[in-house]
């Protein structure tokens, strides 16, 4: 399984965002790639053949880990948008949503 | 100045884009002589994909503690400490453009969060680095397979081991570097796969001077080597990963031996993993410095490099390039070009003289990396009838629009006469997707090359290179200023 390494490491506070419904918990400072990996999710966005894809190059090239990505805690709350997980920064609340993407 | 210019551009000496190895020790020299840059990157800190450093919130006690990170470990520790660098970092610059007015100089235009913004500089200095070079094969697209360093960049700066049974294959000698960090770190490495046999490491040695500058090198790869003998990880020579397997995710791969660059399919045998990183060289990643007008080349392995002078000068005044821009030659040579182009551009300036000592003594120091560089390029470089042995009928080329090999056959058997791969987009749609291309060109060439095609051209470069959300553009605040013609122009030939 994939794993954090723990020895010698010290994260920041620790958050919760909900991926398709779920919680699962990261580490101010990790990108959402790497909390959903962590957590086992391999799936971020599918293809057009309803494949899944996952995270290629993670540095913000490849676009294979784009997923809907919402922070209602955000004044007005209502925005929406693709992003690429490698490149975004987790915060507590961030609602995620993955599948189908432009 | 017209009236949005002055409003809403900021104006400044020189803009760097990229603050990797190249761009920051440019930045440095620069501020040395009081010239004050403004660096842009699109990672959130400084140091480049090779230094990609943790966040701020994490504190960890032995981070790329070997010593062959010494040297870029310090540039970023000066960069960092210097006050005449402005930084702008997790900004996604999205094109470069000269400008129209009388006294020339460039539009440097970026997204930062949820909005466009422009910087406008009489000079600037491209060191955007690379991309990992596609090779296509079956299953490629299988979530667990991606770019070896994108498996190391997970662990360097996210301190995560992604996979519980890994394996690195491809043809380059960073499998070694990534394979020996992911083990120390834990993971398990059930295997590293090299395409090329062993051979080839010795006969690029018998270049005249490949000896003095290729035996650090060396000794590291030999260092390596024993190491992960003594942790029991297998390494093979002359094989390589022919098919990813799994039904929603990688569950295991095939691999056969490979005999004169051929992959011989008859003899494959099956390996259980989870993580696969794929590494057989690098592309530069050179289209603001293509849009922006600078004559380019075909780099060897794939991709393009920018014709520069021997100090960084493009053939468009007041552009210049650093790194791997020029030609794929790694970290350290990369350092040493960021000097150098800063030199020529404090010497454009008249902050230098033109004799100044610096400038011969660096130009050698790089001649010496460069050399070292072409050794490593000839130990690494597969030949297209590999990369065309591992392209099945069902592997997908363009990741992005879902193109398999087969429809690109297809297209390229009806119009003998295709020459480009601009042209084969339009047929096909590959190359249409969100990466740009940058995925599937120099797959595309390659297919172009093996139907006679002998220098098939490119994917124009476009702007934005990176996608730009339509909000981000009308919330900037110059967004009358941008000219749409801006956004597709190209003075390059081999591009049309």
């Amino acid at each position: 399984m994939t794993f954090r390494v723990e020895q010698g490491v010290m994260r920041g506070a620790a958050v919760t965002l909900l991926v398709d419904g779920c919680e699962i918990s990261a580490y101010e400072g990790e990108t959402i790639a790497t909390a959903m990996l962590a957590a086992g999710l391999q799936g971020f966005r599918r293809d057009s053949r309803g494949g899944w894809r996952a995270p290629y190059c993670n540095m913000g090239a490849c676009h294979e880990c784009l997923v809907r990505v919402s922070d209602p805690a955000e004044s007005g709350g209502s925005g929406v948008s693709w992003t690429r997980a490698c490149m975004t920064p987790a915060r507590a609340g961030l609602v995620i949503q993955t599948g189908d993407a432009p | 100045m017209n009236e949005t210019s002055a409003s809403a551009m900021d104006v400044c000496d020189v803009v760097i884009v990229g603050a990797g190895p190249a761009g920051l020790a440019a930045a440095t020299r620069l501020a040395d002589s009081g010239l004050r840059a403004v660096v842009l990157d699109e990672q959130a800190r400084v140091g480049g994909q090779i230094m990609r450093q943790p966040p701020r919130a994490f504190r960890i006690r032995e981070w790329m503690d070997d010593a062959v990170y010494r040297p870029l470990k310090s540039l970023i520790a000066r960069a960092e400490a210097e006050s005449r660098i402005d930084w702008k970092l997790g900004c996604a610059v999205w094109g470069v453009f000269r400008s129209t007015l009388p006294q020339g100089g460039f539009d440097v235009r970026y997204v930062q969060g949820n909005r466009s913004e422009t910087l406008r500089s009489p000079r600037v200095l491209i060191a955007a680095g690379c991309t990992e070079m596609p090779a296509p094969f079956p299953g490629w697209q299988l979530p667990g397979v991606m770019g070896a360093g994108a498996l190391q960049s997970f662990y360097k700066s996210q301190q995560l081991v992604v996979g519980r049974r890994i394996v690195l294959a491809g043809s380059h000698p960073l499998l070694l570097v990534v394979a020996q960090q992911l083990a120390r770190a834990g993971g398990e490495v059930a295997g590293v796969f090299f395409a090329q046999p062993w051979q080839r490491v010795l006969a690029g040695l018998k270049q005249p001077g490949a000896l003095l500058s290729g035996l650090p090198v060396l000794l590291q790869a030999a260092r390596l080597m024993i190491d992960l003998w003594r942790r029991g990880i297998p390494l093979h020579f002359s094989a390589c990963v022919t098919a990813a397997r799994g039904s929603d995710r990688l569950e295991a791969i095939e691999w056969a031996p490979v005999v004169e660059g051929v992959p011989q399919q008859c003899a494959r045998q099956t390996l259980a993993c989870d993580a696969l990183g794929i590494s057989y060289g690098f592309l530069p990643a050179t289209e603001l410095a293509r849009l922006a007008g600078a004559s380019s080349t075909p780099a060897e392995g794939g991709g393009w490099r920018v014709l520069g002078d021997a100090d960084g000068r493009t053939d468009v005044p007041g552009l210049y390039v650093a790194g791997e821009q020029t030609g794929i030659k790694g970290a350290a040579a990369a350092l040493v070009e960021g000097q150098l182009a800063a030199l020529a551009l404090l010497a454009d300036r008249g902050l230098i003289r033109p004799d100044d000592p610096h400038l011969p003594r660096t130009r050698k120091a790089l001649a010496q990396q460069r050399r070292f560089a072409q050794l490593l390029t000839q130990m690494s470089t597969m030949p297209d009838e590999f990369f065309g042995a591992l392209l099945t009928d069902d592997t997908l080329v363009c990741r992005c629009e879902d193109i398999e090999r087969r429809q690109l056959s297809t297209t390229l058997t009806e119009n003998p006469l295709l020459r480009g791969a601009s042209a084969t987009k339009l047929l096909t749609r590959a190359g249409m997707g969100l990466c740009q291309g940058r995925y599937c060109e120099s797959t595309i060439r390659r297919l172009l090359r093996s139907q006679g095609s002998a220098q098939p051209g490119g994917f124009r470069p476009r702007a934005p290179v990176r996608p730009v959300p339509v909000e981000a553009l009308c919330r900037s605040p110059d967004a009358t200023a941008i000219r749409w013609d801006e956004l597709h122009s190209c003075n390059d030939p081999e591009h049309r």
